[in-house]
């Protein structure tokens, strides 16, 4: 029993290749006595008593019916499309050259570039030196300025005063 | 033990191992691991035919995943932008292909997690030159229904499959609408062609069952 319907399964799958093929091969396939017709005598005794594969031969049917004159962008002509590709193509390779040349000119200008680097840099250092120069580092005259009160130192004499005082 | 080949050193062009001196045959005639080892060495012309090789399968796998027409054709020049200038990197053990899908899905992924909140637009909303380049393109194909109907069915379709997941739904577009087989579609999701099987015989009920509970 076990062997039977393993093998009736094996027919099965067998047959549905078949008639995946077939139907590969028939594009307008309007009926299942159409596609049936490319099989074996022997697939089409099997398909008559077969449920599964009657059913699996009707929805193959169907489904070709229902997307049968479909459009399909692979059958479209684009003569255009292949000169839009190259174009893009060069455009990028333009982008890209414009983009390495702007390093590549580069080193032609770096002797230049460090002059002027250093000579600017030699000029702004001395005028900074210059400058601190110029300026006093301390205030010459007066007391600094602060926020809070310096302690008032006592005059000696009231010092002398409460000594005086502190004796007996 | 499965024999895995070694990739090919980059320095060496793929059909020139003998040393001899080797002529440049037209990018038409190259197969696409010539025209990679091409474009690595700046052959603008070589990158230009991967492009018009490759260009249909990206618009699909961007098309299923992100669907506003003009986000489509902006992620597929972006994807052809970044594996030009990552080409140099791209070592040739997988196929141009498998590497190119990868990138497209990394690209929708990160378009739709900037936005957030995917808007759906449908194509009523294309721009006059949109439209334009489409009724252009359609005309082209004369035996293929009008154009008009074809984008009413890619709308009826979009809203089929919006309760579905997004892989699912990928998978169900590539399939049935751009016409990729399991193995392209295991490729593209970087999955096992039997788990695209699996997923696929049932995302399909899903749909199935789905409209026939809006016909009822």
């Amino acid at each position: 029993m076990w062997n039977l319907l393993k093998r009736s399964k094996r027919e099965c799958r067998r047959l549905g290749e078949a008639i995946e093929q077939a139907a590969a091969k028939q594009a307008h396939a309007a009926s299942v006595q159409n596609l049936t017709e490319a099989l074996a005598a022997e697939e089409r005794k099997h398909i008559e008593t077969c449920q599964d594969c009657q059913q699996a031969v009707q929805e193959v049917v169907r489904a070709k019916m229902l997307f049968q004159g479909a459009a399909s962008f692979s059958r479209e002509e684009r003569p255009w499309f292949a000169a839009r590709v190259m174009a893009a193509i060069a455009a990028r390779e333009r982008e890209l050259a414009e983009r390495v040349t702007a390093w590549t000119e580069f080193p032609r200008f770096a002797s230049r570039l460090a002059w002027v680097v250093a000579i600017v840099l030699l000029a702004g250092t001395t005028w900074f030196y210059e400058s601190g120069l110029q300026a006093p580092a301390h205030p010459v005259s007066g007391m600094p300025e602060s926020i809070f009160e310096a302690p008032q130192q006592a005059a000696p004499d009231d010092i002398l005063a409460s000594q005086a005082g502190d004796r007996p | 033990m499965a024999h895995v080949p070694k990739p090919e050193p980059l320095d060496v062009p793929p059909k020139a191992k003998s040393g001899r001196s080797r002529v440049v045959a037209p990018v038409g005639s190259c197969d696409d691991r010539e025209l990679v080892w091409r474009a690595q060495r700046e052959d603008k012309e070589a990158f230009e035919e991967l492009i018009r090789r490759h260009q249909h399968r990206v618009f699909a796998v961007a098309g299923g995943i992100v669907r506003r027409r003009e986000d489509v054709e902006d992620v597929a020049q972006q994807v052809f932008v970044k594996a030009y200038f990552s080409l140099k990197r791209f070592d040739q053990r997988a196929a141009f292909s498998t590497w190119l899908y990868k990138i497209t899905v990394n690209e929708c992924w990160d378009m739709l997690r900037k936005r957030k909140v995917r808007p759906l637009v449908y194509e009523a909303d294309l721009s006059e030159e949109q439209a334009r380049q489409v009724i252009s393109s359609a005309e082209k194909s004369k035996d293929e229904p009008d154009i008009s109907e074809r984008l009413e069915a890619r709308q009826r379709v979009e809203r089929l499959l919006d309760g579905l997941d997004e892989r699912d739904r990928l998978m169900l577009i590539l399939k049935e609408v751009e016409g990729f087989s399991i193995e392209e579609i295991a490729e593209v999701l970087d999955l096992n062609p039997n788990t695209v099987k699996v997923r696929l015989f049932r995302a399909r009920r899903r749909v199935v069952g789905q409209a026939k509970a809006q016909e009822n």
